[in-house]
């Protein structure tokens, strides 16, 4: 189990680093000169010539790199032009709201998809489970933030209950949350139904029903721990695709978290927050996902298994050697 | 041969046909298909024909979707949008799907340090959020309707390389390659011959589901303002330029939003019809 566990520790650096890179190559390219960016287009050549040399940007791409990684390192990414702050500072301010909204969004999904899974496949084809499967397909077929503008349309300007704009308390939770997770709850619906179909076909299932069981033990105690297994799989994606999905509707809601920071920052050409925030987004998605694989380990009794037995087979080679 | 593969498509036409919400998801994208190629003969008016005098008018005859801030018809906007959309979605896709399934079969295929080295490369992409991934592309990039496709296209590539690399792997000790390589086959003809059309079948289903994801990605990116530029008439963009409309214009954000859900959703009840028809084991 620990060599697992190691293994996909060790796994995830290459992936992390690999993330400096790719996002250092993009803005490497696209960046121009930001000694000119900084000093504005009237400054003298000589001046923006200095600033360069100073900013290390006439070194090669490798040594670039290898400063800016060790930068990353020691949590150093880069200051602002625009503002003259460093960066994560500025990122961090806002982090918090994303991760908020992305978590919220999660919950709720998990909420509310995982019990209509549930009642979906114990009631395969009853009314309940047409209308949520309707709900699952609709949920997958519409874009996040014109569902958003859908709800403001209803709530806001038609009912007048909720406030179209801003974060400053539970009540503005309500519609970026829902759309946010639309897609999530389609999935986690959809996967939840599907797995906890094929479980309760199973043998053990009858097996606890021959026995007596009332029909909430047999879901809740036997087949739902089983099919919960994929599901929660499905659950780091959507973490992923849920921090996407903040990204868009801060834009819809004028929420001023990072996703608004960052696409605030491209129009204004302001690439290295745009270098920062994109890195920051990736470590965080990354790490859920690392933290959701090693979840799923200790949960899994296959995974458990495997390991526990590859350990019975190393005793009993252990001992044929010594036997030898 | 050929007879063989005749049979097995009507085999799974006829599995399709059965499934009568794919039938309807497919005559939606046949619908949505001639928007796109007639739109002039059906658009009313030319999407950029603005007409001060006629802005924000309420749905009417003359307007069956009504007319945005500029006095433009939002049903021509919308008939030409679905032209945009769907090349955007078909075009990227099949690149990202083309891309990325390549480098599923190679990495699947050879294994060892290949697999090692276009795994951790997909894991990289795939560790981004997409829509902040094609965001970072597009600033790279900057905007525009090719910019987006690219941006996108990179976006679809890791899921087409991870189902291709799964399905590689379980064709890839099949007798028949096998005996493929025993009679001396290269590398390159095992993977494009003997290879790649066996392992279609869920790279068709990931296609049809993702054309759907591409579309609304691409939207998001135009809404965001960081893809497709007015006056092109993309439906992303023309929400983003009719939600400050919101309050009192509500048809501005309706319609070009309506287009882009039936059109997903008609991807995704195709998509959902062919994985059964093309796998009966997996139906639940």
């Amino acid at each position: 189990m620990l060599n697992y566990i190691f293994k996909r520790i060790l796994a995830a650096i290459p992936v992390l680093l690999g993330v400096t890179l790719l996002v250092f190559t993009m803005l490497y390219f696209t960046e121009g000169d930001p000694a000119r960016l900084i000093l504005g287009d009237t400054a003298a050549e000589e001046e923006v010539e200095a600033l360069r040399e100073e900013l290390g940007l006439n070194e090669s791409f490798i040594s670039q790199y290898i400063s800016y990684l060790g930068g990353v390192l020691k949590g150093d990414l880069g200051t602002d032009y625009i503002t003259g702050r460093p960066v994560r500072d500025e990122i961090m301010e806002r982090l918090g709201t994303t991760l908020k909204l992305a978590a919220a969004s999660i919950i709720f999904s998990i909420v509310i998809a995982i019990p209509a899974g549930i009642i979906s496949a114990v009631r395969q084809y009853s009314l309940i489970d047409i209308i949520s499967m309707v709900i699952a397909l609709l949920g997958n077929s519409m874009p996040n933030f014109w569902l958003a503008l859908m709800l403001i349309l209803f709530f806001s300007v038609y009912l007048g209950v909720l406030p179209a704009s801003g974060l400053y308390g539970l009540k503005y939770y309500i519609m970026p949350v829902i759309g946010i997770s639309a897609g999530a709850v389609a999935t986690i619906t959809r996967m939840t139904r599907s797995s906890m179909l094929e479980v309760i076909r199973q043998d053990y299932i009858r097996m606890a029903r021959i026995k007596g069981q009332t029909e909430f033990a047999v879901i809740v105690k036997h087949a739902l721990k089983n099919a919960l297994i994929p599901v929660i799989t499905v659950i780091g994606i959507q973490f992923t695709v849920a921090v996407g999905g903040a990204v868009v509707n801060e834009q819809v809601f004028a929420i001023p978290g990072l996703g608004k920071f960052l696409v605030d920052a491209i129009k204004a050409r302001n690439y290295r927050v745009v270098q920062g925030g994109v890195l920051v987004l990736a470590i965080i998605c990354s790490l859920v996902n690392l933290f959701i694989d090693l979840l799923y380990a200790f949960i899994d009794p296959r995974i458990k298994n495997q390991f526990r037995e590859s350990g019975k087979l190393r005793s009993i080679r252990k001992a044929r050697e010594e036997g030898l | 041969m050929a007879k063989k593969k005749k049979g097995q498509l009507l085999q799974i036409w006829r599995r399709l046909k059965k499934n009568p919400l794919s039938m309807l998801g497919m005559a939606i994208l046949v619908i949505l298909v001639l928007t796109a190629v007639f739109a002039d003969f059906i658009a009313p008016y030319p999407y950029d024909l603005q007409n001060y005098g006629a802005a924000k008018q309420f749905p009417s005859k003359a307007h069956p979707f009504g007319t945005d801030n500029y006095g433009r018809d939002i049903f021509s906007r919308v008939v030409y949008g679905t032209r945009v959309s769907l090349q955007i979605g078909f075009i990227s896709l099949t690149v990202g799907a083309l891309i990325g399934t390549v480098l599923g079969t190679l990495s699947g295929y050879f294994g060892g340090r290949t697999d090692t080295v276009i795994m951790r490369f997909t894991d990289i992409l795939m560790s981004i959020p997409k829509v902040v991934l094609a965001i970072a592309v597009a600033s790279t990039l900057g905007p525009g309707l090719v910019n987006a496709m690219i941006a996108v296209a990179i976006s679809s590539i890791p899921s087409f390389a991870r189902v291709a690399r799964a399905s590689t792997l379980t064709v890839r000790d099949q007798e028949y390659i096998e005996a493929a390589k025993v009679i001396g086959a290269g590398n390159f003809r095992i993977i494009f011959r003997h290879i790649l059309p066996n392992i279609l079948a869920p790279i068709i289903v990931q296609a049809t589901l993702g054309v759907g994801i591409s579309i609304i990605l691409a939207a998001s990116l135009s809404f965001l303002g960081l893809g497709v530029e007015p006056p092109t008439p993309e439906w992303g963009a023309m929400l983003s330029a009719a939600r400050t409309f919101i309050r009192d214009e509500w048809y501005m954000v309706l319609f070009p939003g309506l287009a882009i859900m039936l059109t997903v959703l008609a991807l995704n009840l195709l998509g959902d019809g062919l994985r059964d028809a093309l796998d009966p084991k997996l139906k639940a």
